[in-house]
């Protein structure tokens, strides 16, 4: 089957080897490094000193006045994205909602004044100044993520959602995060040796995107191709925290998988951009890759390490990297691994086209990233053909069979169950997991909260849905992991230790401080090593990680995926009630996580399970000039929801609830309105996965959540609102709200089965 | 129940010499001891393991039943885990230890040498319904490879990317065209592997792998696991002595609720324990077992079990002392000879400081 081709139609990079692709280019190709010696003070605490920065200057030369008060982060991204969308030749012309976005970012970065932000903030101030409202996806793969981008952004041309997509990564040089590879000891003291001393890592930060659309829509614009998106795999380890599976076998079915994904084997492959950080682990492991997907003729396949000259950007790495691949293609030219010895050139067993860069005509070149998490990532990327015939993405049905949410309310879907028919609520109470060990105690000792409750979760949504599958089919298992802010546990405890003492950070929480980190526990605990990522995108990140998980059934990447959603309370409960859509209502933060079981339906079937509920379809509407009721109506009216009498909203108790709840009621006015927040509290993304969860309940059970104290509702009368459990009829067909306010608000449409 | 032979006997070296280790005949020594200690030490040594017994678990219940008789945790072990473990008697006694192997439906339990018997008889007088026990010995034969460059002997026999995998990770793979299970395990503190193959390719497997590596005996694989304090139970779980006791507290998890044995291990973790196990080295002579230990002339402990080490070239060998004074760098006398304890490991493995390439 061949799907629509989607190419590249422009670049922007903004790292330590230039400020533009055409520095970039002319830097890595004369064999120039961008690695120097941190000049900030506060770095003198750390013997390795080396990193990739960009000067100040770069950044604010390109950018108009009006920017430069922005935090570094968002200022570098605008830098790269401004040059993608220029050489795109995207013009006014493009609808801004056909016009979308998938940002990689592995650290939670700080705004200008200091203090984090949100994970997305990054992404929608670009999709603000640059007029995007399409799809907004906040992807964070650690070190993957750049290259996680790219491949989402196809998903998005080829659903249909997005005509162009504008995706890459971004990262500034943290000193929290310089703390923690120090402690690590993972930082080389000098500029970093990829494939020949491999020393260790240096950092680095920058940003870089490309902007990615279908190949018929780029030519019937007149636009260049400057590559094609051939294909793209991820994979989990399932193996270790931070360490790569020595192995390399997630390495390897990353790549496999992408190449599948491409429709070519091996022996096309005619270069590789590594990830070569430099680090033993690393690049040994990546050896071991290279040997076993290309066999024999490993040592005939160029391979090199661009962060031998721009140092590691994290979450911009994969971006940067992918940038480079494609100018690569376009110059025929294979960029060098710097830093090697005549010495090491006489040792080297594969060719990592040693310090000087080599003409090398290509049609096809694999980037690969690998990640803490155990998350990796392959992008294939070829000389773009011209149009061709192609088929649509396959409508495949896709089901609901198993729920494990871990709540306030209860631990496991029978406990959940039963508090909602009876209207218990629990707001800001702690989940329970006492009683019982959802993981090897050797592993469970070690894990902060979050990964506990999200692998609690996921375990029982497995065991809910009666899978038992034999050990090549837990390869296929993919996880999608959403969270708003990932664990303030780790995040906390780690940068209280760098405060402390730079030189003692807590490196084992240090290690849960990346988004993905348990997402990866959960693969590792389970032994699942399908297709994984992260999605950050507030209280809307399950029900775009939903999206994915259903994109990948429909791709054929996977026959099962765990949605699991998790976050925690900043703060501990004070007792504040919440009651959604009323104007009384209070609000307040809980910690939980619920997990999904995403199924084909042909799968589901032919185990003979019993589904909750369909997943009919699903839309997203993202930020622009319009207000918060606008952003809801843009969502619901891209759905059929003829025949809907449950709506599952995304309310919180705060004043962003009547926006919510006016669009509804005019959108939808026949169905009748409730939310979950009200019996556990705001648990970010495992509030939205929650109302999934208790949405799919009501289409099988005819109960649903109530909110037994709404006396004085933001829209509508009090009859237009679930009040009480027990459902007059069981609905046929259920609309579930997401939202992150401001930024991103979405529908996903359930049916009974 | 019949003794078990090694099926590759008529494989081994001529001259090979043979004991006998409970319920097992064992190869002692194929050549010298010297040379098969150096083969461990120093190379790659393969180990014929045919005196352990491979006990299957299966049926429903049969995690459930792994559970109740193991003392360590393995609710969880997937089908590419492994993992050692103490079996214990209710009133806390060591009857075995076993490496687990996970499997899709069930767990493979691999007795020490010898011990499989009394293994087997344990297992079965605790049997429940949902869980069938069946002995697979008959049907493989079991291989080890440890030394610092045992690794490379996996890369040359069967697979080069098997050869890094994780401690304690099972693969079902491939050799010659047969079906293999793989385990990366080690005992001697150097890189080990095991390999469970058919015992119809046996022999096959055996004579390669004889091209590639030293075989090592019993005698050579116990002194080397002594040296890295792993436990050799038979020498070391004497009448009424708990696992606290014989220092094995890291082969019980008192954290999981119940098992075969937990109430005893858990008033041992909580009483007063009399005696603990801390290693010595000293002189060349090699006491025997029950061999007094003194200090000033007052007896305050004897000798569990010592061997001649060729690593530090002196008697080495194991003391149970009164807790106070089980400890490292003393000077103790043992029957006339001055010794002094020791902090495991005694002898520092080369495989610590050699990477797999």
């Amino acid at each position: 089957m061949a799907l629509r081709p989607v190419v590249i139609t422009g670049v922007g990079v903004i790292c330590a080897a230039g400020r533009d692709p055409e520095e970039f280019w002319a830097r890595l190709t004369a064999g120039a490094g961008g690695i120097t010696a941190v000049e900030d003070e506060r770095f003198a605490a750390f013997e390795a000193r080396f990193a990739g920065q960009v000067p100040d200057e770069w950044i604010d030369a390109q950018l108009p006045a009006e920017d430069t008060g922005l935090d570094r982060t968002a200022r570098l991204a605008l830098v790269a994205a401004r040059q993608a969308v220029t050489w795109a030749g995207l013009g006014a012309d493009l609808p801004g909602d056909r016009f979308g976005l998938v940002l990689g970012k592995c650290q939670a970065t700080p705004t200008a004044a200091g203090g984090y932000q949100p994970m997305h903030a990054t992404g929608d101030v670009v999709a603000g100044k640059l007029g995007m409202t399409g799809p907004r996806i906040l992807v964070s793969t650690a070190c993957a993520a750049g290259g996680n981008a790219v491949g989402l952004a196809k998903d998005k041309v080829l659903t249909g959602e997005a005509d162009v997509v504008l995706a890459g990564g971004v990262d500034p040089l943290l000193f929290g995060t310089y703390a923690g590879f120090a402690g690590l000891h993972a930082l080389s003291n000098r500029p970093c040796g990829p494939y020949s001393r491999s020393d260790g890592l240096n950092l680095g930060e920058g940003a870089a995107f490309l902007v990615v659309e279908a190949l018929d829509h780029a030519l019937a614009r007149g636009a260049e191709p400057l590559a094609e998106v051939a294909g793209y795999g991820l994979s989990a380890d399932a193996y270790h925290a931070t360490a790569p599976d020595p192995t390399g076998r997630g390495g390897i079915t990353a790549m496999r998988r992408a190449l599948t994904d491409a429709g070519l084997d091996p022996d096309a492959v005619d270069y590789v951009n590594g990830h070569g950080t430099g680090t033993p682990a690393n690049d040994s492991m990546e050896k071991k890759v290279m040997r076993a997907v290309f066999g024999e003729r490993a040592p005939q396949v160029p391979t090199s390490s661009i962060k031998s000259f721009v140092g590691h950007t994290l979450g911009a790495a994969g971006a940067v990297e992918a940038v480079a691949s494609v100018l690569a293609l376009r110059t025929a030219t294979a960029p060098p691994t710097i830093g090697f010895t005549d010495e090491a050139i006489a040792e080297s067993t594969l060719d990592f086209v040693p310090n000087t860069a080599r003409p090398l005509p290509m049609d096809v070149v694999v980037s690969n990233n690998y990640a803490f998490g155990g998350n990796n990532a392959s992008l294939v990327l070829r000389r773009p053909g011209g149009l061709r015939e192609y088929d649509d993405l396959p409508a495949a049905e896709v089901v609901l069979t198993g729920l494990g949410p871990v709540t306030g309310l209860g631990t496991g879907i029978a406990e959940v169950a039963e508090a909602v028919a009876n209207g218990r609520t629990a707001v800001g109470t702690e989940p329970s997991l006492e009683g019982r060990t959802f993981a090897p105690r050797s592993l469970w000792r070690h894990m902060n909260n979050l990964s506990r409750m999200a692998i609690a979760a996921s375990r029982l949504a497995w065991e809910d849905a009666g899978l038992k599958l034999p050990r090549a089919a837990l390869d296929n298992v993919g996880v999608i992991f959403a969270t708003a802010a990932g664990s303030v546990e780790s995040t906390g405890g780690f940068d209280e230790s760098v405060l402390a003492n730079p030189n003692k950070p807590a490196v084992l929480s240090f290690s849960n401080v990346v988004l993905n980190a348990t997402g990866g526990a959960v693969c590792q605990t389970l032994g699942l090593r399908g297709p994984t990522t992260t999605i950050c995108n507030g209280n809307a990140s399950a029900s775009i990680a939903l999206d994915c998980a259903v994109e990948t059934i429909r791709a054929g990447k996977a026959d099962v995926v765990i949605v699991v959603a998790a976050d925690e309370a900043p703060r501990p409960g004070d007792g504040t009630q919440v009651d959604p859509y009323d104007r009384n209502s209070g609000e307040a933060p809980a910690s939980a996580s619920v997990a999904l079981v995403v199924e084909s339906a042909a799968h589901a079937a032919a185990r003979g399970a019993t589904p909750y509920a369909r997943v009919l379809s699903s839309a997203h509407a993202s930020a622009g000039a319009g207000d918060e009721r606008s952003l809801v109506e843009r969502a619901i009216a891209a759905l059929p929801t003829e025949g809907v009498d449950l709506v599952v909203g995304a309310a919180t108790g705060g004043a962003t609830d009547e926006a919510e709840a006016s669009a509804v009621l005019g959108a939808v006015p026949s169905a009748r309105l409730t939310a979950t927040a009200g019996l556990t509290g705001d648990a970010g993304a495992a509030t939205g996965a929650l109302n999934l969860a208790l949405a799919a309940l009501a289409l099988r059970d005819g109960v649903a959540p109530a909110i037994t104290r709404l006396d004085d509702p933001r829209a509508g009368t009090v009859e237009s609102y679930v009040t009480k459990p027990e459902l007059p009829a069981t609905p046929a067909k259920a609309l579930v709200l997401s939202a992150a306010p401001g930024s991103v608000r979405g529908g996903t449409l359930l049916g009974a089965v | 129940m019949e003794s078990l032979t090694s099926p590759v006997k008529a494989a081994h070296p001529e001259g090979t010499a043979y004991g006998t280790v409970l319920d097992a005949e064992v190869a002692l020594r194929f050549s010298t001891l010297d040379a098969e200690y150096e083969a461990i030490r120093e190379r790659a040594a393969l180990l014929d393991l045919s005196g352990e017994r491979i006990i299957e678990l299966s049926g429903g219940d049969a995690v459930d039943f792994a559970q109740k008789v193991l003392a360590r945790d393995v609710e969880y072990l997937t089908a590419e885990r492994c993992m050692t473990s103490l079996v214990l008697a209710e009133d806390g006694t060591v009857v075995d230890q076993v490496v687990v192997w996970g499997r899709e439906d069930g767990l493979l339990l691999e007795s020490s040498a010898g011990a499989g018997t009394r293994l087997l008889e344990h297992l079965r007088a605790h049997a429940e319904d949902g869980v069938e026990i069946t002995d697979r010995t008959e049907e493989y034969a079991l291989f080890g490879l440890e030394g610092p460059y045992a690794w490379g002997v996996v890369g040359r026999l069967i697979d080069g990317e098997l050869a890094a995998l994780p401690f304690e990770s099972v693969v079902d793979s491939q050799w010659d065209g047969v079906d293999i299970l793989f385990a990366r395990t080690g005992v001697t503190g150097e890189y080990g592997y095991k390999v469970l193959v058919p015992r119809e390719s046996a022999e096959r497997l055996w004579t390669k792998a004889l091209e590639h590596a030293v075989p090592a005996g019993q005698e050579a694989v116990e002194l080397a696991m002594l040296e890295v304090r792993q436990p050799v139970v038979r020498h070391e779980a004497g009448e009424g002595v708990d696992v606290l006791e014989m220092g094995a507290g890291w082969l019980v998890d008192i954290t999981k609720d119940e098992f075969l044995g937990r109430d005893a291990v858990v008033a041992a973790f909580e009483g007063t324990a009399e005696r603990r196990t801390v290693g010595f080295s000293g002189g060349t002579e090699v006491p025997a077992p029950g061999t007094p230990v003194t200090v000033g002339g007052e007896k305050i402990g004897e000798v569990v079990h010592a061997v001649h080490s060729i690593g530090l070239k002196s008697a080495l060998g194991l003391l149970r002392l009164p807790p106070d004074l089980a400890a490292a760098g003393l000077r103790i006398t043992v029957g006339d000879t001055e010794v002094v304890t020791l902090t495991s490991p005694y002898v520092t493995p080369k495989s610590w400081s050699t990477p797999i390439i």
